[in-house]
């Protein structure tokens, strides 16, 4: 069984053809591949209700955004979109600081064998399936909601449309982590009082 | 529950943080600078070889320390109490410079037990403190063995001695007596030598303090240094010498510009790393040897940082037995690209004067071999390159200024003597037969130095002619770095793919899904190893390049290539060929570096030329706005837009499927950059199809 997270690649240097792409077609459902960074974004951002992986090329060539500016453009719309920056040039001579401030998810040397990107790939994928917050995202949009009355989220006194939490909790604020760690809470409370049982 | 530290954390902060016994020295005189002294002592005892006398002494006349000092501030840890007084006590006001609060620990580099001796004015109690470092050594060495538990000491639980003795009323001063006890901390006649270089740069030469800082280093073994002063001696014989200041209450920063063959100073905005003053001083090989022959200890090596009158720690530290030092500002870095008009670290001794209250963006990092790469320290870098830039400018006016002078000051001695010559044969024609045979040897003599002073003016030109052709040849062959680079890069990207084809074929062969993969992976390591062959070949011929250097003019080599050595193709191909070249620009270089460009713009123009009716191929080369330029054009398919800023590219390539290598463009521009030239796409001279490289040469070569 194929996983239908979509595997996101921007290179200008890459198309179905590459060894990389025909590796992760076997593993997963669709790998959208954009040879600049401008089409890459939109994509993800019109996929955001999506499981998506971003593999980013830090060199895109001639006038597009480096990779340091794209992963940051990612990040203004989500945190919980794992990224994994690659390059061919010399890693030594890179900065780093804000691949960690934005929370990049690996930094991979082009030259590795395929079979150790993919399996970080899938390790990606492992933590996009079990992680608390995305898990909470995937419920939040399977909430119905309608304009005139909006499914609410409270917490601390305050209300949030289920759209306004799912933008906290993707931008991984005070307010999406205290939500998290609220609900997980709540969670674990009802699980061990016997309150309700974890099946699906 | 409370905090509490092991002794390792002890060695950490001391060993880590300070890497060798000089820079710990270094330290802690500066906390005697800090304290207000007038003289330090540095003392060594028995230093070379290790015996039960073996230590070494700091000294100083500071304000000195009280008990309530030792036990609130020195034998606190990573004290803040330097960080929040800035300045020293009155009437000094020092800017105090020992910065980390751990120079105390750098006692511990320098010898296995520590016996300080402090005392202020006005009291007769002199506090006294011990502390053996080696307690603590067995002691971390117990607690490796065993796992800790309610009974292990730690660090912070051993009782130091601590008792009074008596002192003058007006005695004042804090000594540090460093006991070596351990083969490595064994101090060499070297190292003393080096300790005292390092300390002569504590200060600035160019700040004048009301308050003198006075270090005397003294040495029981070593005779020349029984009993030396230390002191930073003002800067003499330098060729140039340059001094830039900053006003604060004007807002002004001076800077050097070189401006119609003179070296100006000239006031400009304040900077966004603050004022600074600066001196420079230039050295050319003359004033090498008198400063070294008058500064025995004095080294020419390059420009430091002086913050508040004292050096800052990347300046500071210095590794003895390697020579190396760190050209932190990058001087030297810049000579990779062409070094005989550029300067190096070793003609320069220069002076850069910060201060913490105005520079606060030039921090030295925690590692203190730099400093922290803020855009402020940048912009300070850039500038202090800017201002050897224009120095460098000015001296290669002055060396061209020179040689056309020697020049011309030979013709005119030709030119005068012969005029002697003339005169002397008309005296001659007038004179009697005696005097005739005397000015016979005359003129015969006079002949002769016409003759040598002729060789001269032809061996002059000639040798300034190899000159600039060995400095052409020099600055021509791509620099050392960015060959590396290139080098790096491009095997990088080849092997790269070829790992990612290779791997798949051993993870999925066979598989009958996969055969035209197959197939086109196999052709993908052909190619790419073919580009790996011909990027090494490209390489290579830049290291045997320089034997294959002749003079020859761009202009006819363009021709001859066009009219005959591609005519072949040309009617084969049925292309007309249009050829504009009656400028003439001579080069020393490579011929066949040459040809490859054109080899290149003449192959690919062909293969956008296919499917062309009226097939053109034109090339002019002429002299525009004192720039040899080429312009190479076909009116073929033409480049797509988006492709424009990707072409020259390493693997670029439309032409994959035709059997192109992809790296042809790319060493078109490597080679015209390392003539210091450019090549750009413009708009096509047959627009709207067709494609227009345009080559830039400048003309000094």
């Amino acid at each position: 069984m194929k996983s239908n997270i979509i595997i996101v690649v921007i290179d200008d240097l890459i198309d179905e053809r590459s060894p990389l792409v025909v590796k992760l077609n076997q593993e997963y459902e669709q790998v959208s591949i954009f040879n600049n960074s401008v089409e890459g974004l939109k994509f993800i951002k019109d996929n955001l209700d999506s499981k998506t992986i971003v593999i980013l090329d830090l060199t895109l060539s001639g006038d597009d955004d480096n990779g340091h500016i794209v992963l940051e453009k990612i990040r203004a719309n989500s945190f919980l979109i794992p990224v994994l920056i690659w390059t061919a040039s010399d890693e030594k001579q890179e900065p780093f600081a804000d691949f960690i401030n934005n929370r990049a998810f690996a930094f991979i040397k082009q030259s590795r064998p395929v079979k150790d990107i993919l399996k970080i790939v899938n390790e990606a994928a492992i933590s996009l399936e079990t992680d608390v917050a995305s898990s909470l995202e995937d419920w939040l949009m399977a909430q119905p909601q309608t304009k005139d009355k909006p499914y609410m989220v409270a917490i601390n006194g305050k209300s949030f449309t289920v759209e306004e939490m799912l933008n906290e909790i993707r931008m991984q604020s005070l307010i999406g982590k205290e939500f998290s760690y609220k609900l997980n809470k709540l969670t674990i409370d009802l699980l061990t009082r016997n309150k309700e049982k974890l099946d699906d | 529950m409370k905090w509490n530290f092991d002794v390792s954390t002890f060695k950490l902060l001391g060993r880590e943080l300070i890497t060798d016994k000089i820079t710990a020295l270094f330290e802690l005189v500066k906390n005697c600078y800090d304290a207000n002294a007038d003289q330090v002592e540095v003392i060594y005892n028995n230093v070379s070889k290790i015996d039960d006398y073996s230590k070494i002494i700091i000294k100083d006349d500071g304000i000195g320390m009280s008990l309530y000092d030792i036990r609130y501030k020195w034998m606190i840890v990573g004290t803040n109490s330097k960080r929040e007084q800035k300045i020293s006590p009155s009437p000094y006001f020092r800017k105090v410079v020992g910065e980390k609060g751990v120079g105390r620990f750098a006692v511990e580099k320098l010898g296995s037990k520590l016996l300080i001796k402090t005392t202020q004015k006005g009291t007769s109690r002199k506090v006294c403190l011990e502390l053996d470092w080696s307690v603590y050594e067995r002691m971390s060495e117990d607690i490796a063995k065993n796992t800790p538990n309610k009974n292990t000491k730690l660090f912070t639980d051993i009782e130091n001695d601590c008792w009074i003795e008596a002192s003058d009323f007006d005695e004042q001063g804090t000594e540090l007596i460093i006991y070596l006890s351990t083969s490595d901390q064994v101090w060499t006649e070297l190292d003393i030598n080096q300790a005292v270089k390092e300390l002569s740069k504590l200060i600035s030469p160019l700040k004048k303090s009301e308050f003198p800082f006075l270090i005397t280093v003294k040495s029981n073994e070593f005779e020349q240094f029984k009993s030396k002063e230390i002191t930073n001696k003002a800067i003499g014989f330098a060729t140039e010498k340059i001094q830039l200041t900053s006003d604060l209450t004007k807002g002004t920063q001076e800077t050097l510009i070189f401006d119609q063959g003179q070296l100006l100073v000239k006031s400009i905005e304040l900077q966004n790393f603050g004022p600074i003053n600066f001196e420079l001083n230039y050295f050319n090989q003359d004033a090498k040897r008198l400063f070294k022959s008058n500064f025995k200890g004095g080294d020419i090596d390059g420009i430091k940082i002086y913050r508040d009158g004292v050096i800052t720690t990347p300046f500071a530290e210095s590794e003895s037995k390697d020579v190396r030092k760190r050209d932190i500002l990058g001087i030297d870095k810049r000579r990779y690209s062409g070094f005989f008009d550029k300067v190096s670290s070793q003609d320069l001794l220069g002076y850069i004067e910060i201060t913490n209250q105005e520079n606060p963006r030039i921090k030295d990092a925690t590692n203190r071999q730099d400093f922290l790469d803020f855009p402020e320290y940048k912009a300070l870098k850039e500038f202090i390159i800017y201002q050897i830039e224009q120095l460098e400018k000015y001296l290669t006016y002055i060396k061209d200024e020179k040689k056309s002078q020697v020049k011309t000051q030979l013709v005119t001695a030709e030119n005068d003597i012969i005029k002697i010559e003339r005169l002397l044969n008309q005296i001659s024609e007038k004179s009697s037969p005696e005097l005739k045979d005397d000015l016979k040897i005359v003129i015969k003599g006079v002949k002769g130095l016409k003759s040598s002073v002729n060789r001269g003016v032809r061996q002059f030109t000639s040798l300034q002619k190899e000159i600039v052709r060995k400095e052409n040849i020099f600055m021509s062959l791509m620099s050392l770095q960015d060959y590396a680079t290139e080098l790096a890069h491009v095997v990088r990207t080849s092997l790269g793919k070829i790992i990612h084809y290779s791997e798949f074929f051993k993870t999925d062969f066979p598989n009958p899904a996969y055969e035209e993969l197959f197939l086109e992976y196999a052709h993908s390591i052909f190619s790419e190893m073919s580009n790996l062959d011909k990027a090494i070949d490209f390489m290579l011929s830049y290291a045997r390049s320089e034997n294959d250097f002749e003079t020859f003019d761009i202009s006819s080599l363009i021709k001859k290539l066009l009219n005959v050595s591609y005519k072949h193709i040309f009617d084969k191909e049925n292309i007309a060929v249009q050829i504009i070249a009656n400028d003439s620009l001579n080069i020393t270089h490579n011929k066949k570096f040459f040809e490859d460009i054109f080899e290149n713009l003449i192959t690919n123009s062909v293969k956008a030329l296919a499917q062309t009716k009226d097939k053109i191929i034109k090339c002019s080369a002429i002299i525009e706005r004192e720039k040899f330029v080429v312009y190479f054009s076909d009116n073929g398919y033409g480049i797509p837009e988006e492709s424009k800023g990707k072409v020259f590219d390493i693997y670029y390539t439309t032409t994959n499927n035709s059997g192109g290598a992809g790296i042809g463009l790319f060493t078109v521009k490597k080679r015209i950059e390392a003539l210091k030239g450019n090549i750009e796409i413009i708009e096509s001279e047959f627009y709207p199809v067709g494609t227009t490289f345009k080559i830039e040469l400048p003309f000094n070569q």
